[in-house]
């Protein structure tokens, strides 16, 4: 089956509208440019590069701009739902209670495992969605103007592989397996999430119908260990948070929310990452669980230089009180 | 920010390092007098790459590393008035990733200022020149340049 065909059959048995990526109707804009570089009748691929250049009259205007809309929604709705979802799955005291009875009177638990698989499965498909769509762009015009698109869309942080909540969505997916949930007919795509370790490096793996693998690395690239208490900057890179307090100058105590906006990615070197760093608690579930003898020993150290880092502040705040 | 990130960046970039590095090269810290192992200074040697001038030579070089490491990058030293347009007359390697403000990322790992510096010394950066002496000759003096490399590889052979 094309893929174009497996995508709407999946979109459509999605019981609430999602946002999507308009295949057909960008299909079309492209159908469009061919029939018109077509009938110029060019002899060869190089001569059709010319009459098709990177900046294509025909396509540009409407192609990237309404990919761009379409993404953004997709990027949007995703992260909405990914994190309502975790926010009820790790509420804690009162509001866990409430949410326990609630769930009691709906039946709400297996619907939240579900509705865990369903986004990440989301995500996933979307991403191979855009995928094609720019790898077909490029096919037509003989341009490297999709890929460009891609790496300035990630920059823009509408690449929904980049969003540090479907990294949470598949640890979350793995800590809840061993619940058993009947699965609908639109997971025949989704082969499931794994915790695996090369090297003794752990890394996050999904698959999606033999057309995407999705590989997070859990190795923390400031202490070259595994995530320890893991953070995901707005650039989507993960870091331990004792690591980014550190690489963003500040200290534990004043969190990474006091971090100055100049202060760049470890990693991308891109600026203003720090403030919007999301906590990545199921993942931090799933490690404690999955490498305890590693979590004990880094609980020991960090609780040593968490106690110096707040002793340091607070001597520092008596200091300016006392006016020192 | 903090030692204890530095000491334990370090001591992982030693089991990585241990466990696999690039030919030639060799990167330890410091042995002190006392027996114990300092990890805020590394010496290492960057053997010079086949088919350049620089080949046969092993050349030494210490890596400083700074309680604020790896948010700040080490500072890297070739022996006094080493023979590079890059170098200073100091012994510090000019290199843009070595650059707080341009190139250097906490993600960086020794391996890969070790091959960067090694990429370096056969092709220097004449837009940061950092001795007069190897960048004269280089722009200039083509012939000379390449005698004065192939001399200095030879004042540093392989230590057996």
């Amino acid at each position: 089956m094309k893929f174009c065909k497996k995508y709407q059959e999946y979109m459509q048995g999605q019981e609430k509208k999602l946002p999507c990526v308009g295949f057909k109707k960008l299909k079309k804009i492209l159908k469009k440019c061919r029939r018109n570089s077509s009938s110029l009748k060019p002899l060869n691929a190089s001569l059709a590069a010319k009459t098709c250049p990177d900046h294509c009259p025909v396509c540009d205007g409407t192609f990237f701009p309404s990919l761009l809309n379409e993404m953004s929604d997709i990027v949007g709705c995703f992260n909405q739902r990914a994190q309502k979802l975790l926010e009820l799955h790790l509420a804690s005291g009162v509001r866990k209670y409430f949410f326990w009875i609630k769930g009691k009177l709906q039946g709400n638990h297996t619907a939240l495992i579900q509705e865990g698989k369903d986004l990440v499965t989301y995500a996933l498909i979307n991403a191979i969605a855009i995928r094609k769509i720019l790898k077909k762009y490029d096919k037509i015009h003989y341009s490297k103007q999709g890929q460009l698109f891609k790496s300035q869309v990630q920059s823009m942080h509408k690449e929904i592989l980049q969003s540090p909540w479907l990294c949470e969505l598949m640890a979350f997916h793995i800590n809840l397996r061993e619940t058993k949930v009947k699965s609908r007919k639109a997971h025949a795509l989704f082969d499931g999430c794994s915790l695996t370790f090369k090297d003794g490096k752990p890394s996050l793996t999904c698959e999606l119908f033999d057309s995407i693998k999705v590989d997070i690395d859990l190795t923390c690239s400031i202490c070259l260990d595994t995530v320890f208490d893991p953070v995901s900057l707005t650039c989507g890179h993960i870091f331990c948070y004792i690591c980014a307090c550190s690489a963003a100058s500040v200290s534990i105590v004043n969190g990474l929310k006091s971090a100055d906006p100049k202060m760049k990615c470890p990693l991308c070197r891109e600026g203003a990452v720090y403030e919007g760093a999301v906590r990545l608690e199921e993942l931090n579930i799933l490690l404690s669980r999955s490498c305890q003898e590693y979590w004990e020993q880094r609980l020991q150290t960090e609780r040593v230089e968490r106690v110096k880092q707040i002793k340091e502040h607070w001597d520092s705040q008596c200091r300016a009180f006392v006016g020192v | 920010m903090s030692g204890g990130i530095a000491r334990g960046r370090l001591t992982e970039e030693r089991k990585s390092w241990r466990k696999n590095h690039p030919h030639g090269f060799v990167a330890k810290p410091e042995t002190l007098p006392d027996g114990t192992v300092n990890l805020m200074v590394w010496h290492c040697t960057i053997p010079g790459k086949t088919g350049t001038d620089w080949e046969g030579g092993y050349f030494p070089l210490t890596l400083h590393f700074s309680e604020d490491y790896p948010s700040k990058p080490p500072k890297c030293k070739f022996p006094q008035g080493f023979f590079h347009p890059n170098v200073y007359p100091s012994g510090t390697v000019c290199l843009s990733i070595l650059n707080e403000d341009s190139g250097w990322r906490p993600a960086i790992t020794v391996k890969q200022i070790l091959v960067g510096i090694q990429d370096l010394l056969d092709q220097p950066n004449p837009a940061d020149p950092a001795q007069t002496e190897g960048y004269h000759l280089f722009i200039q003096d083509a012939a000379e340049y390449k005698r004065r490399v192939r001399q200095q590889a030879k004042q540093y052979p392989p230590l057996l």
